[in-house]
């Protein structure tokens, strides 16, 4: 609610002095007015008396002198005056004299009358009495009532004039004060208080009010100097520390311009920060901050961008603990040809949890083909040290792994013949010294496993052209189209002894085609060698025995056994022989048994011809008490035997 | 225990290597082959906590077992994907109808253990204090 407006001090000074001036006026007014009535009145009895007395002086000493007529001609010379309304003149006698004014006789109440005794003592005594109007005192009352109203009504309106000039003189003194007032409220202390030299208390209001400014302008000045002065200290600090910053942001500018590594920085939301590294300009294009890191960094490749954003919802919505969600975002990206590794870490700004991020991004590609020419360098010397040993042997194994390379990259269903290829290409792979095509591969197994489904494109042109590579490099070193037999020193012996001795042509013939069968033993050492390492690799340790009688065989019978045997070795390892703390803790040797076997015989081909044997070739490990065992064997087809006695043992 | 897992998958080793990973850490686990046997299991029990459903199935994928899933009334158990890198497509799907998260294969135990963890930590309701006195 609203208060009700303030009457303001003149209005009500003003008022008050009209209603003093109008008390005043009324109340002289009544006086004079009273006295006016009064005079009038006594001015009216005197009248009467002064008729009275010069009536009887004119009746003389003795009414009997006169007569009737002379006193009623001096009554009625009474009687001119308007103000006599009746004379009568009484005589003890009982005569009686009276005159009239004209006009209706007067009430009674309305006249006032004088009474005198005329005659002498001796004479005829008579009662004048003179009787005047009243009217006359009714006029003269009249008169002074409108001579006190007009008087207190001048008096007032004096007083209402002099009170208006004096709260007007009051309100402009007062609003002249009000307007310094608020422009120095406002700020402005220009302005001064008019002073009238009144020495009234608005005057002396307006002095200490001037010295009030006067004392306020000086402070002011001085808060002003003592601010300019804090100014001045201040800029120079602000100019300081800019300086200083600037020189900061310089150097961190000039580092992140030089640094090798791209470095930015991320909100939770994975937005850009302001800064970053220019050599992130090289390989994405300017950093717009506020872009999400994922747009930025694999901006042509969606894929991309959809596991990292993927990836980063899971930091973003804490599904998982920070150290395992940064772990699942991709750690390489590519740039045209350059490869690139991706590092987030939390920055710890002290808070429950991190809200900013530096992503760190390396370019690899040279560290990745350093890698890979280090891998290719393991990789051929393992395989020159192969070639070295048993050439023979490692065409034989290369050519296997060509062909399960090609059925394996050429298949289109992920048929289960497809998955064995892909499993003994990757052991023979291992076996062979490759280790990358045997990481391809046991990755291809890991997608297919989940997918069902062959793996995309992108594992299918790194197999390819990673053998391809190690095919390429390799094809100098093995001279292949050449076949070459290491000849052993007895056979050689044992053909010379037959030439000399003369036997038949047949038995030379049988000796001469031996000299090209290739020993068993030394396939199923190369076998032993692969298990030995392959378990190594596995943490454990085997004890591989190798058994062939001196069986031989053609080189091209191996080609289609040695794929079965890598996987039943591999399969061994795998699931035949418990791991070396399992082995103890059943109270067996922490070393695992394999036996690899060959063995020839004739009686199972006597229908065919008499040169036939059969060669079987078998492994078998150790049984253990949990019941695991593998046994594989298998016959291959037959063979000439020489039909002398002094042939050498079947060759295949 | 911990909680009561649903793990969908139509890979039976997939569905043991999860199962045990997740029983191993005291939870309960359900199996279901494909969407349209997890939508039984979810109806027959309600005490399941979380879904941990594969998305490539037959009869019913992951995507459509999620939109089922959806449709239910709630309470609604989360679900979490599990998907391969070259699926990103499919998860970005699964986000927008409501999956919580999703975990990439080859699956890894600790991973699929801590998000089945913290959803569980996050659906248990407050512990009460209670004090001394009265």
């Amino acid at each position: 609610m609203r208060p009700a407006p303030a009457r303001s001090i003149p209005a009500r000074v003003a008022l008050l002095v009209a209603l003093v001036v109008g008390a005043t006026a009324a109340g002289t007014a009544v006086v004079s007015y009273r006295h006016a009535v009064a005079e009038a009145e006594g001015a009216l009895a005197r009248k009467g008396e002064a008729y009275a007395a010069i009536a009887a002086a004119e009746l003389g000493p003795s009414p009997a002198r006169r007569d009737a007529a002379a006193a009623q001609e001096v009554l009625e010379a009474l009687a001119h005056d308007p103000d006599v309304a009746e004379a009568t003149l009484s005589y003890r006698a009982g005569a009686r004299v009276t005159t009239r004014s004209e006009g209706a006789p007067s009430p009674a109440g309305s006249t006032v009358d004088t009474e005198i005794d005329v005659g002498p003592r001796d004479g005829e005594a008579g009662r004048l009495v003179v009787r005047l109007h009243r009217i006359s005192l009714e006029d003269a009352r009249g008169r002074a009532l409108r001579a006190s109203a007009a008087g207190a009504i001048g008096v007032l309106l004096i007083g209402v004039a002099a009170a208006l000039l004096i709260g007007a003189s009051l309100r402009r003194r007062l609003r002249a004060l009000t307007r310094v007032a608020s422009a120095i409220a406002a700020g402005d202390l220009r302005g001064r208080p008019v002073k009238s030299g009144a020495g009234d208390e608005i005057d002396q209001l307006a002095h200490a009010f001037d010295a009030m400014v006067t004392r306020l302008e000086e402070l002011l000045a001085q808060q002003a100097r003592s601010a300019a002065d804090e100014q001045v200290r201040l800029d120079g600090l602000v100019r300081e520390r800019t300086n200083e910053l600037g020189a900061r942001h310089r150097e961190v500018r000039r580092l992140l311009d030089h640094m090798s590594d791209g470095l930015f920085t991320i909100d939770r939301l994975g937005r850009l920060g302001t800064e970053s590294a220019r050599v992130l300009e090289r390989w994405f294009g300017p950093a717009e901050p506020g872009t999400p890191f994922w747009r930025y960094l694999a901006a042509d490749d969606d894929g991309m961008a959809g596991r990292i954003e993927m990836g980063w919802d899971a930091v973003s919505t804490d599904l998982l603990p920070l150290p395992m969600a940064l772990d699942q975002l991709p750690r390489f990206i590519r740039s045209g040809p350059a490869s690139l590794e991706l590092r987030v870490e939390p920055i710890d700004d002290g808070g429950e949890r991190p809200e900013q991020f530096l992503v760190v991004v390396r370019d690899v590609t040279l560290a990745l083909e350093r890698d890979a020419a280090a891998a290719d360098a393991r990789e051929l010397g393992a395989a020159l040290q192969c070639i070295a040993s048993d050439r023979d042997g490692f065409v034989e194994q290369l050519r296997e792994v060509d062909a399960l390379a090609r059925r394996v990259t050429t298949a289109r269903e992920p048929r289960p013949e497809v998955l064995r290829d892909l499993h003994t290409l990757k052991g023979n792979a291992a076996m062979l010294g490759f280790r990358s095509v045997a990481s391809i591969c046991h990755e291809w197994e890991d997608r297919v496993d989940i997918t069902q489904e062959l793996p995309d494109a992108e594992l299918h042109v790194r197999l390819v052209s990673r053998w391809g590579a190690i095919r390429g490099a390799l094809a100098p070193l093995i001279h292949e189209g050449t076949h070459r037999t290491a000849v052993e020193r007895g056979d050689v012996e044992r053909l010379e002894e037959a030439i000399r001795a003369e036997r038949p042509r047949s038995t030379l013939l049988s000796l001469t085609r031996a000299l090209l069968m290739e020993r068993a033993e030394s396939h199923l050492s190369r076998l032993a060698d692969y298990a030995r390492v392959s378990a190594g690799g596995r943490g454990s340790d085997v004890r591989v025995h190798v058994k062939c009688d001196d069986v031989r065989l053609e080189s091209s019978a191996f080609t289609s056994l040695w794929a079965a045997l890598v996987h039943v070795v591999r399969n061994a390892l795998s699931h035949g022989i418990e791991p070396p703390g399992d082995r103890v803790a059943c109270g067996k040797s922490p070393i695992g048994e394999i036996r690899l076997l060959c063995s020839q015989s004739s009686g199972a081909s006597r229908s065919r011809s008499p040169t036939t044997v059969v060669a079987s070739t078998g492994i078998e490990c150790a049984r253990s008490q949990r019941g695991w065992a593998c046994r594989a064997r298998r016959s291959t087809s037959s063979s000439e035997r020489s039909s002398h006695p002094d042939s050498p043992p079947a060759r295949r | 225990m911990n909680g009561k897992i649903l793990v969908v998958d139509d890979s039976r080793m997939i569905r043991t290597i999860a199962g045990n990973a997740l029983r191993g850490r005291g939870f309960d686990v359900v199996e279901a082959c494909d969407g349209i046997d997890a939508l039984a299991r979810l109806d027959a029990d309600r005490d399941i906590d979380v879904v941990v459903s594969d998305i490539n199935m037959p009869r019913m994928n992951g995507i459509e077992l999620l939109e089922a899933h959806v449709a239910r009334p709630a309470p609604r158990a989360p679900v979490v994907i599990l998907t391969t890198e070259s699926e990103v497509y499919l998860v970005q799907r699964a986000r927008a109808l409501g999956a919580r998260g999703w975990l990439f294969k080859p699956l890894q135990s600790e991973l699929l253990v801590a998000a089945v963890s913290k959803l569980c930590g996050a659906l248990a309701p407050p512990s009460r204090q209670t004090g001394s006195g009265s």
